[in-house]
């Protein structure tokens, strides 16, 4: 392979690369506009100040993108790179090289040698941030020295095995003549999947060199083992190199091979399967007809459907759900089978939401029912449920509102504490998780302490301290009055009617959003989400993350109103089409380097 | 108990040195090199950590500085009394005050690196300016080890931001997870110790080995000089890894020691075990020092992250971050008694382990036991609750409780332990805005 080494990396592109897509919210006691503490939520990376942000209402509130009139930072536009995707100028912005996410690793692994899931193999955890909840984040995936050790302890217990289980079956030619060019074939053929790419003479080299220590030593099984071992721990294995063609395409189209791997790893998290890999092989992966035929079969393919159901569980963070505690004096019947069940609940509803029910903005917030079994029908107390998950309609929840993902247990759950309701985390909830803002901490004069909790009052006239105090009824205006609105359902997630002695007021209000107004409960609240642009906007942006593994850069707002626009007509499902036809999909910026 | 060792090879030495200086420019200049009498007795560190702040008046010991009584919270460090050395609540955490507003987050970054935080804008995006003190110790004391410094722990928990979970971190980007589960602790400390022996192959593996980390170092080189800056700067992350790797593979024909019995797979790590759990990872620790493996490991005791977890072993039903928020302060002491319990078992294995000269390892080990809060309940970072146990050979003279005439900054608590386990006389830790040189009488 051709390394294109021609325009070296420059600082002038990396401080291009600017995100503000979410601002800070404007609080703190500084909702009046003055020294609004406006930076990017995402970069640490000087900013041009977007000082003109209106914060009185509409679009441009924090969190809302930039507003079209008001020109962010952008990349010069290759000038012959196509326009038709609808995006007038819009530059390609360069991407970062990309680790396997573990989940990745695991089904590439798996899918080039067989199941590894009895290894075991307990990789050092991957990290997020509160803005940016995806495990794919390409700054975030650093690789620390307990990490490498992991995967060198990986690549020799996968290899061991590999090699144990019949080296003909690995290595076909191993049966007539194990001998170094059996060894060189087995490099080209496997390495080609592994690296998802052919294998170029110096890596063969490598490998080889690898391969003559261990056979030397020890033989043929022990040289393939050897050269297994280094496979998996290249960086053309754990991570998505791209760019290599043998003649670029001058404006930075990627070639069939980078095509093949960015489709498999968006809509399966795994490697390209043969079909791809022979698209790939003849360059059949250029057009639009081409890719979006694939994606039509790909999204056909069970591995899609756990895609989608994944990229929610990153967003909403809902595989800690198992992990909650309640206090067991208040909540006795919170076990850890209920909460098992609680992640098991939101699993269903959005594989239903997505596939069954068209996947909109309205069907994720305001369906009026939950998949519940036995288990969480007993905790919800609904009677006559099996061990399988089913549709249970709101009218036979005995009075619990149901309306989508916003009534979930587990994230009803998630977003209190260990015995109390938390309506300033619900509400900081929604406004991250949904309208994609991110709230400042309390200013330095803040008294953070908690008041002493009187259980005859109901938390309301508690929080009701924030509004009083100008230094935190900025933020806590944003964030307090939308929580109020979930005070029917308790600290485990279950429905009250009563609290603190008397009966639930979930009325709520919500300031600052394209939304704003008073609403009674969580299925108005959730009825005012579901129709509001910021909203859909901001699903757009999570789905951007998840497919690009960074913050849309300043010049892509355009991208993300495209996959807006594409999710407004036709639900997740075409959003996840259109995102496989926008120029940052396809196009890589032409200056970027490759091996 | 230290063995011979064989010197590396300078090839992996000027690899080594290069990953340093491209991977840690931070950590070089900070930290300049300098000239200083060898110790006679390998010196180590430990910097343990645990949650939530401390209860001041339960807390504080009293007395003079010879002549001093432990706290309720200390008492179970009573047979070590002679080997701690305790203070008074005049020492602020101003790098987290004036940076971050305090918190958990902020002050968590500030209390062991001596930096304010970045990204200060948001609780959960907050990270480490700067590196933490074990670190910048390890980049002195930890060049011949075979893990230049070990990260291991109880319950991390996990948070919307992983940075509160761990206790050790070489920079912002370069989060260093603690180890947790027993089983896994020790095949990485001693597997390969074991395996030499009884593959009968011991030199072909380590070749086999060498070639497999040479060809892929080779690959990443090679891709690191195409990338774009900020690709690059995590690429040499993940060179410097391997390359760190290697160094152990290289180690690891050397080193034989007596390993301890591997603890057994799933570990029980609830509430109701939580002791034992504490004490085979400190077993871990301990023997891993004794085997001279690494001369530097953090302790994350427990993450303030939203697992939160609940002492069932001391028949709580509460856990101990919504005690903190609670004024249930007995319970709380209880927690914190628990801790010290554990931090004097930890001392006991220390002190079985003979060093040089008829020193114990404790002689030769400083414990730095860190708290990211001085009030849990308001998140308040001062009154900053350190104590130090252990030794650091004659560099300190431990058993005494110092009181300081005016306040303090915990970066100069920092300073103080880097001067005393690396031998240095540096006069600043952290940023230098908070720093005033080492803790005086200390």
């Amino acid at each position: 392979m051709k390394r294109r080494l021609s325009d070296p990396p420059t600082a002038g592109r990396f401080f291009a690369r600017l995100s503000p897509v979410i601002f800070v919210a404007a609080c703190s006691g500084q909702i009046d506009g003055h020294a609004s503490p406006l930076e990017p939520a995402s970069t640490d990376l000087p900013q041009p100040a977007p000082a003109d942000l209106p914060l009185g209402g509409g679009n441009n509130l924090p969190g809302a993108l930039p507003p079209a009139d008001q020109k962010p930072e952008r990349l010069p536009a290759s000038p012959g790179i196509p326009t038709a995707s609808g995006c007038a100028d819009s530059a390609v912005d360069s991407s970062p090289l990309r680790r396997l996410t573990h989940r990745e690793y695991h089904n590439t692994v798996s899918e080039l040698l067989g199941d590894i899931t009895d290894l075991d193999l307990g990789f050092a955890r991957e990290a997020t941030a509160s803005e940016y909840p995806f495990l794919n984040r390409a700054r975030e995936q650093v690789v620390p020295p307990v990490l490498a050790s992991q995967f060198f302890e990986a690549a020799e217990q996968i290899a061991a095995r590999a090699v144990a289980g019949g080296i003909e079956r690995l290595v076909p030619c191993a049966a007539s003549a194990p001998d170094a060019a059996c060894a060189q074939t087995f490099v080209a053929d496997f390495g080609k999947k592994a690296f998802r790419g052919p294998v170029d003479a110096e890596m063969t080299q490598t490998l080889m060199a690898i391969y003559e220590v261990a056979q030397a030593g020890a033989g043929f099984e022990a040289g393939i083992e050897a050269v297994l071992t280094a496979m998996l721990q290249m960086p053309d294995f754990l991570y998505r190199i791209e760019g290599n063609a043998s003649s670029p395409d001058p404006n930075g189209r990627l070639d069939s091979w980078d095509v093949a791997e960015r489709l498999s790893y968006l809509l399966w998290n795994t490697l390209p399967d043969d079909e791809l890999f022979a698209a790939a092989e003849l360059g059949a992966l250029q057009t639009p007809e081409q890719v979006s035929a694939q994606v039509a079969r790909m999204l056909q393919d069970p591995r899609a459907k756990e895609m989608v159901t994944n990229f929610h569980e990153e967003w909403l963070r809902s595989r800690n759900i198992p992990n909650l505690e309640r206090d067991a004096d208040a909540f006795p019947n919170f076990t850890p089978q209920v909460a098992e069940a609680m992640r098991q609940e939101l699993r269903s509803f959005v594989e239903h939401a997505v596939w069954n029910d068209g996947g909109s903005v309205a069907s994720l917030l305001t369906t009026p029912a939950t998949y519940l079994n036995d288990v969480l029908g007993e905790f919800y107390g609904v009677d006559g449920l099996g061990a399988e998950f089913e549709r249970v309609e709101q009218a036979q929840l005995g009075g619990r509102p149901a309306a989508g993902l916003l009534t979930l247990g587990g994230l009803m759950a998630m977003h209190s504490d260990h015995r109390e309701s938390s309506p300033i985390h619900r509400g900081l909830f929604v406004r991250s998780s949904f309208l994609c803002e991110s709230l400042p901490p309390p200013p330095a004069d803040a008294d953070v302490t908690l008041p002493e909790h009187d259980p005859s009052k109901a938390l309301r006239e508690v929080l009701a301290l924030h509004s009083s105090e100008p230094a935190c009824s900025g933020c806590h205006s944003l964030m307090d009055p939308i929580g109020l609105g979930f005070e029917h359902f308790d600290a485990s997630g279950g429905f009250r009617l009563m609290e603190a002695g008397s009966p639930v007021d979930a009325s709520g209000n919500i300031v600052g959003s394209d939304v704003s107004g008073p609403f009674n409960g969580v299925v108005e609240l959730a009825e005012k989400l579901s129709q509001s642009p910021q909203v859909e906007r901001c699903l757009a942006t999570q789905w951007f993350r998840y497919s690009f593994g960074r913050e849309p850069a300043a010049n892509e707002a355009c991208v993300v109103e495209q996959m807006s626009d594409a999710l407004r007509s036709g639900g997740t499902l075409d959003l996840i089409t259109r995102i496989t036809s926008t120029t940052p999909f396809l196009y890589r910026s032409v200056s970027e380097g490759a091996l | 108990m230290k063995l011979m060792r064989k010197p590396l090879s300078r090839r992996t030495l000027l690899r080594g040195a290069g990953g340093a200086c491209i991977a840690l420019p931070l950590l070089e200049a900070m930290a300049p090199q300098r000239a200083t009498a060898q110790p006679t007795a390998t010196r180590r560190l430990i910097t343990l950590y645990t949650p939530n702040g401390q209860i001041q008046d339960r807390f504080y010991p009293t007395g003079s500085e010879n002549d001093w009584e432990l706290s309720e919270i200390l008492e179970p460090l009573a047979a070590h009394k002679h080997r701690l050395i305790t203070f008074d609540d005049n020492i602020r955490n101003d790098a987290a005050n004036d940076e971050t507003k305090g918190g958990h987050q902020g002050s968590h970054a500030a209390m062991i690196s001596g930096f304010g935080p970045s990204n200060s804008h948001s609780h959960d995006a907050m990270r480490p300016g700067g590196p933490s003190l074990d670190q910048v110790v390890a980049d002195k004391i930890g060049g011949d080890t075979k893990f230049k410094s070990l990260q291991t722990g109880v319950l991390s928990g996990t948070d919307k931001n992983p940075f509160v979970t761990i206790g050790s971190w070489r920079s912002e980007q370069e989060l260093l997870p603690p180890q947790e589960e027993p089983a896994r602790v020790f095949d990485f400390l001693f597997k390969d110790a074991a395996e030499v022996g009884n593959s009968g192959s011991a030199e072909q593996i380590r070749l086999r080995r060498q070639s497999v980390l040479d060809g892929i170092i080779g690959r990443y080189e090679r891709l690191n000089s195409s990338l774009g800056i900020e690709d690059r700067a995590r690429l040499e992350i993940h060179l410097s890894s391997i390359r760190e790797l290697e160094r152990q593979v290289v180690t690891d024909a050397q080193i034989s020691c007596a390993t301890p019995d591997k603890p057994v797979a799933d570990y029980d790590r609830s509430g109701d075990n939580l002791d034992a759990y504490g004490r085979v990872q400190s077993d871990l620790m301990a023997s891993a020092l004794a085997c001279g493996l690494t001369n530097v490991a953090s302790f994350l005791w427990l993450g303030m992250g939203s697992a939160h977890t609940t002492f069932s072993n001391l028949g709580h039903n509460t856990n101990n971050h919504a005690l903190a928020h609670s004024r249930d302060v007995s319970r709380l002491v209880e927690c914190n008694r628990f801790f010290a319990e554990q931090v004097s078992y930890l001392m006991d294995r220390l002190e079985e382990y003979p060093d040089v000269g008829g020193s114990s390892l404790l002689d030769n080990t400083l414990i730095l036991w860190w708290n990211e809060l001085g009030t849990g309940n308001s998140h308040n970072s001062d009154p900053a609750p350190f104590v130090l146990a252990g030794g650091a050979g004659d560099a300190l003279e431990m058993g005494r409780f110092i009181r300081f005439s005016d306040s303090q900054q915990s970066n100069d608590m920092l300073l103080t332990v880097h001067n005393a386990v690396t031998g240095a006389d540096d006069t600043v830790f952290g940023d230098p805005k908070y720093s005033n040189g080492p803790l005086p009488g200390v």
